[in-house]
């Protein structure tokens, strides 16, 4: 046999080897979306593998099982470089907006039951997570948002923080305004004698009336860990962020939270202005205030949550609940009175809240708990009669409920 | 620097080579094969009726001094073949190509006399009941290849590249993360100066794949198989030298070389290889696979056709310098060595495609003095010892010093809105490592039916860490990690050497500890209570296993073996390395229970045809199986190890070699390999079952297989050339990112299959001495990925050119 006769068998071979190429399934195009009511609700799980999906329904208090097996759901895996940056998703005005990697700002829209699409994006020059979303600056056609991480100005001692105005419709930014957060003069040390060289993260943004309050914690380079139990804020006008000033208070801790889009404050019917605090020891929680009108926290006012197990799984979405009532996960507060109105996991029949994200509609809260025989169950809780009522249940092989979302 | 070794290396390569064709012979010297071209070791040629002889070494390689007017007859004889006998004719190069004599075959395989200790082992592994491959690196000695290329083809056998030349991989034998071994010691104590995508073919004589159970001489706490990386060590005066160039900008030299004065025997070493490649091959959009090339205008993505890769370029070099004496009275080998290797590693992507690297590097410089000692007969007869030991520094940077997000097409995102720069990264490692390793093997008698082995394996780490810009030390508290790992195995025959076992038991200690600072100050850094905790972590855990093998005919056997093993965690895994991953003190060793069971057939055919089939099974149960995920540890978010409760894995694999004469020879081999989760409830409760549980284990190939054909055509130009032709075929079937049946098809990633076909063209002349091959790598430009989006290089063409001086 020689040589060039077994080249055209290779050679034969190599065509025969390269007709295998279409052993790859095809794969569908998304069908058209099909509604079948005006409400579309989400739900964001994880499984054990990491993987994640959105399960979608028109009514989440449907007697229904919500799962991703049978091939059900939308698997939005790829987007994420793990389950977990689902902290950098949110859910505005019936679209998902997406950090990805943080390279890429996304706007996502549910198509139907089995996909999604994406249908703008933003390239930011540099990493971008998204931070907080200024509900009370925001309008349908702009979200103002920050993002996770300013930038330390040692020559300045200040943090620079960038505050983006983006039009949803386009995504573009509209406008960026840029706050500077005095940092503290001094250098805290490590039991070692070590500088903390600490950073800023701003934990919070509300706007009240025409005052701009920033929540803010110190964070140490050297253990990566919060220091300081102050709570700081800094105030300033706003919209013209001029004289701006940083009021703080220790009785309760730093100003709780952290980057992602959580935020740890609200504003109840009188305008007063309630800041969740933690101490970074014992990591117990408290409430301290600032009364409508006012830029210092009041002297008289401090919530001592010590004795409540609050956010014992996740930093999840403070809601107000009306007459002066407010949902911190899984109690209900009434923080002018100090009192805490309902534990939701007593009212649930026994059960943990291990969402981030939760929602108002009609004046009734909507969360998911995971109850003490494992299951997962959407709840809605009703403020004005204090009371609980069991809706989907979410498939129990899941490990983890991230979002729960009105999209419509 | 790294440049200019290689320019002297190709100017070293070409000197010799012309030299070496005006040399005068005075030698008589060829190699001594099989009908298939396969070396005969120990083959013994002798000038009948004079006492002039010699004997063939590992490559089959003989040298003989006679007189070169002589007319006498040379006779070469071999254990298992039928002699030869040619009158020498003035002809200085003699080739041998012996018959098999089937009566004696089996003695091949058992006898122990005249063997080197290389084909002691490879005899020793033959006749174990040991699920393993040898793959014989000298057949790809001619390949522009480096390991990761030739080990991809071995059936169970995955490795998942990101790119091209030293890119990161993940290395799995049958889905277990399996240990690698160079030499016998565990390639972890290298650093990065030795890596499977860095080691080129030339400096290695052969790697033995093992599957499941792992031989106790390999020490360590391999769990579910292991690799053997077995470099070139010769006893006579050697010298191989190697250059490619290629696609991409790719460069690759080796050098290995021996020499041992037959006087003194002091013995000399040396190993070395340079490596560079610019990997800047072309990406190209994929819609279909959901890859998307990307650039950006006015801040908006939009998707380009392709795009080709920068700042991904990749250099390493090592040198290897060993001195000492061999087959001395008191040594068959002792060796003191000093290893120095440089690595420079861009990084224009990570685990995704999105993200586009502009300024990010590593680099490493790694220094290791060695001290080896072998002896045959020590204290007593037939007791082998064999002791290694190595001190190593490695010192890594890795950098990113861009400001700015960067597009496919090189250019940065543009600052359009007045953000401020990403902050830069500079961070030091500095890393030590210890190893003592200890072979004992005594041999009851001659015929090694029945043997015992003994091996001590101890290893500790300590790193520090440091970043450059902030000026912190992060190194933190005190922490250590020190691992003893014990080995004793019984080695016997049985029933006319019918059966042959390998019982083993394995003694693991791990030694863990560190401070943990539970102090607590109030704000003028006043003590108010806690002090400095000094934790430790120790556990003994015993590990077996049982290698049988049973000849059933004179051809065919059945093999099965069973083992329980331990996988300690790492350093990394406990302490993290103080960037990406963060540790997990609470990660308990991974064990596993395996069971392989297989058949083998091998037989000649009216001695033209050989014929050889492997079909093997497998079963593993995996707990506390170590795995990676990420996790948000006050607020920053990090890699950590963690265990998963429970994994099965369960498949089988067949490979078939054929061959006809020397002058063809084809492999065909296919891998079926499934792994599931095994943990069954969502948490501790035990209520709910997960939604994972019996479910494949995801993002993972589970269905390859690899083709190799190649024709052979000795003596076509000139007498003593070899021209070989090699097609080579690789199939990975496609698989899922995510869970097969979770969340809608429309909404699914996959990974396609891959169709790579290849051809290697070579041309040796004066018995393998001169070689040059030319390589044409992915034919027909396959888009492949072995990981989600990320594509490797497309078609490339290299030539490769080999002095083999023997």
């Amino acid at each position: 046999m020689k040589i060039n006769k077994f080249a055209v068998a290779i050679f034969a071979a190599t065509v025969l080897f390269s007709s295998c190429k279409k052993s790859s399934p095809e794969t569908t195009s998304p069908e058209e979306p099909t509604p079948t009511s005006n409400s579309l609700y989400s739900v964001w799980v994880t499984t054990a593998a990491g993987s994640s999906y959105l399960l979608t329904a028109d009514n989440l208090m449907k007697d229904t099982l919500l799962t991703a097996a049978n091939n059900q759901g939308i698997d939005i895996t790829s987007h994420l470089p793990a389950a977990f940056y689902a902290i950098y998703a949110y859910a505005y005005e019936g679209k998902y907006y997406l950090s990805n990697d943080g390279t890429r700002f996304s706007q996502f829209e549910v198509v139907n039951s089995k996909s999604w699409k994406e249908t703008n994006n933003y390239a930011f020059p540099g990493n971008f997570y998204l931070g907080k979303v200024l509900k009370d600056i925001s309008t349908k056609d702009e979200m103002v948002m920050t993002k996770t991480a300013g930038t330390t100005n040692k020559t300045k001692n200040v943090l620079e923080q960038p505050i983006y105005f983006m039009n949803v419709n386009n995504l573009t930014i509209n406008k960026t305004i840029g706050i500077e957060i005095p940092m503290i003069t001094f250098n805290p040390k490590t039991p070692e004698g070590k500088d903390h060289n600490p950073y800023i993260v701003p934990t919070s943004f509300t706007q009240r009336g025409d005052k701009l309050f920033v929540g803010h914690k110190y964070r140490s380079n050297e253990t990566r860990k919060d220091i300081i139990d102050t709570a700081y804020m800094y105030v300033c006008d706003y919209p013209s962020l001029a004289n701006g000033k940083i009021i703080k208070d220790a009785r309760g801790g730093f100003a709780a939270g952290h980057w992602e889009v959580q935020t740890l404050t609200f504003t109840d019917d009188n305008k007063d202005l309630y800041v969740v605090t933690k101490k970074t020891d014992a990591a117990t929680y408290g409430l301290l205030r600032i009364k409508s009108g006012q830029t210092t926290f009041d002297p008289d006012y401090f919530f001592d949550l010590k004795d409540y197990n609050v956010f014992s799984n996740n930093i999840s979405q403070v809601q107000k609940l009306g007459d002066g009532k407010v949902y911190i996960s899984p109690f209900v507060i009434d923080p002018a009175n100090k009192k805490i109105v309902a534990d939701l996991r007593i009212l649930v029949g026994g059960g943990e809240s291990k969402t981030t994200m939760n929602f108002m509609e009609n004046g009734k809260l909507y969360d998911v708990f995971k109850t003490d025989e494992s299951k997962w169950y959407v709840y809605e809780y009703d403020p004005a009669k204090n009371s609980v009522k069991r809706g989907a249940e979410i498939d129990p092989g899941i490990s983890q409920v991230y979002h729960l979302n009105k999209l419509r | 620097m790294l440049k200019s070794t290689s320019t002297f290396v190709l100017i070293l390569i070409f000197t010799v080579f012309i030299q070496a064709q005006t040399k005068k012979k005075h030698a008589l010297s060829g190699f001594v094969k099989d009908n298939f071209g396969k070396p005969i070791p120990g083959a013994t040629i002798r000038l009948k009726d004079q006492h002039t002889g010699t004997s063939s070494d590992i490559d089959g390689y003989y040298k003989l001094q006679i007189n070169s007017s002589t007319d006498a007859i040379l006779r070469v004889t071999a254990v298992g073949y039928h002699s030869e006998e040619r009158a020498v004719n003035e002809k200085l190069i003699q080739d041998f190509q012996l018959i098999e004599d089937r009566n004696y075959i089996e003695e091949v395989t058992v006898s122990a006399h005249g063997k080197t200790e290389n084909e002691k082992k490879v005899a020793e592994i033959k006749r174990s009941g040991f699920n393993v491959s040898v793959i014989d690196m000298n057949k790809h000695a001619n390949e522009a290849a480096n390991l990761t290329q030739v080990l991809k083809r071995a059936t169970g056998v995955t490795i998942r590249e990101d790119g091209g030349l030293g890119s990161n991989f993940v290395f799995r034998i049958n889905g277990l993360d399996a240990k690698i071994y160079i030499d016998g010691v565990p390639m972890e104590n290298f650093g990065s100066s030795m890596s499977l995508n860095n080691i080129p073919v030339n400096l290695i004589d052969r790697v033995e794949v093992y599957k499941g159970v792992v031989p106790a001489f390999l020490g360590s706490d391999a769990l579910g198989g292991a690799v053997n990386i077995i470099t070139k060590r010769r006893a006579r005066p050697y010298l191989d030298l190697s250059y490619s160039y290629g696609s991409f900008n790719t460069h690759q030299a080796a050098i290995v070389g021996t020499f041992t004065n037959p006087k003194n025997k002091l013995s000399f070493r040396m190993n070395a290889f340079y490596n560079h490649s610019d990997n800047d091959y072309n990406m190209y959009t994929n819609e279909k696979y959901n890859v998307l090339i990307e650039e950006t205008v006015d801040n908006k993505y939009y998707v380009i056709p392709k795009a080709k890769r920068f700042n991904d370029a990749y250099t390493s070099a090592m040198g290897q310098l060993e001195v000492g004496f061999r087959d001395v009275s008191w040594a068959d080998q002792f060796y003191a060595g000093l290893t120095y290797s440089q690595n420079h590693k861009e990084n224009q992507i990570g685990a995704s495609l999105s993200k586009v690297f502009g300024g990010a590097w590593s680099e490493s410089n790694y220094l290791m003095p060695t001290l080896s000692y072998k002896k045959s007969n020590f204290l007593v007869n037939r007791l082998y010892t064999d002791i290694f030991t190595s001190y190593s520094y490695d010192t890594r940077y890795v950098r990113d010093t861009a400001m700015y997000n960067y597009n496919w097409n090189g250019a940065w995102v543009s600052n359009y809105e007045g953000t401020t720069p990403n902050p830069q990264k500079d961070m030091k490692y500095n890393l030590s490592n210890y190893l003592a390793r200890v072979n004992l093997n005594y041999d009851f008698d001659e015929a090694r039916n029945q043997s015992i082995n003994f091996n001590y394996n101890f290893n500790s780490n300590d790193q520090k860490e440091y970043d450059l810009i902030g000026n912190y030390n992060r190194s933190g508290l005190p922490s250590y990690l020190g691992r003893h790992i014990f080995g004793l195995s019984w080695q016997n025959q049985w029933f006319d050497k019918r059966l042959s076992n390998v019982l083993a038991v394995k003694y693991y200690r791990m030694d863990a500890s560190k401070d943990i600072d539970e102090r607590k100050f109030d704000g003028n850094n006043n003590l108010i209570s806690g002090e400095i905790i000094h934790q430790k972590k120790q556990g003994n855990y015993y590990g077996m296993s049982l290698a049988s093998r049973y000849r059933i005919t004179k051809d065919g056997g059945w093999k099965l073996s069973y083992e329980r093993a331990y996988n300690l965690p790492s350093m990394t895994a406990l302490f993290g390395d103080g960037v990406n991953t963060t540790g997990n003190w609470a990660v308990k060793p991974e064990h596993s229970d395996n069971i392989n069971t297989g058949f083998y057939y091998n037989t000649y055919i009216n001695q033209n045809h050989f014929l050889n089939v492997d079909v093997t099974g497998f079963y593993r149960l995996a707990n506390n199986y170590i795995n990676s995920r990420a996790v948000i540890q006050n607020g920053v978010s990090y890699y950590q190890s963690y265990n998963e409760e429970g994994v099965k894995l369960y498949g089988f694999e067949a490979e078939v070699k054929y061959g006809f004469k020397d002058l063809l020879a084809v492999t065909l081999n296919g891998s079926y390999d499934k792994a599931l989760y095994n943990k069954k409830y969502t948490d501790e409760s035990h209520q709910q079952i997960s939604l994972n549980y019996n479910k494949q284990l995801i993002n993972r190939p589970w269905v390859y297989g690899n083709a190799d054909i190649s024709l052979i055509q000795n003596n076509w130009f000139q007498q003593g050339s070899r021209v070989q032709l090699s097609y080579l075929y690789q199939y990975t079937h496609w698989f899922y990112l995510t869970e097969s049946d979770h969340g809608s098809l429309e909404s699914k990633d996959l990974i396609p299959s891959q169709n790579i076909h290849s051809a290697v063209l070579s041309y040796a002349w004066d018995c393998n001495k001169y070689n040059v091959s030319f390589e044409a790598r992915n034919l027909t430009d396959e888009r492949a990925y072995d990981n989600f989006r990320l594509q490797r290089p497309g078609r490339a063409f290299y030539v490769k050119l080999r002095l083999s001086i023997m």
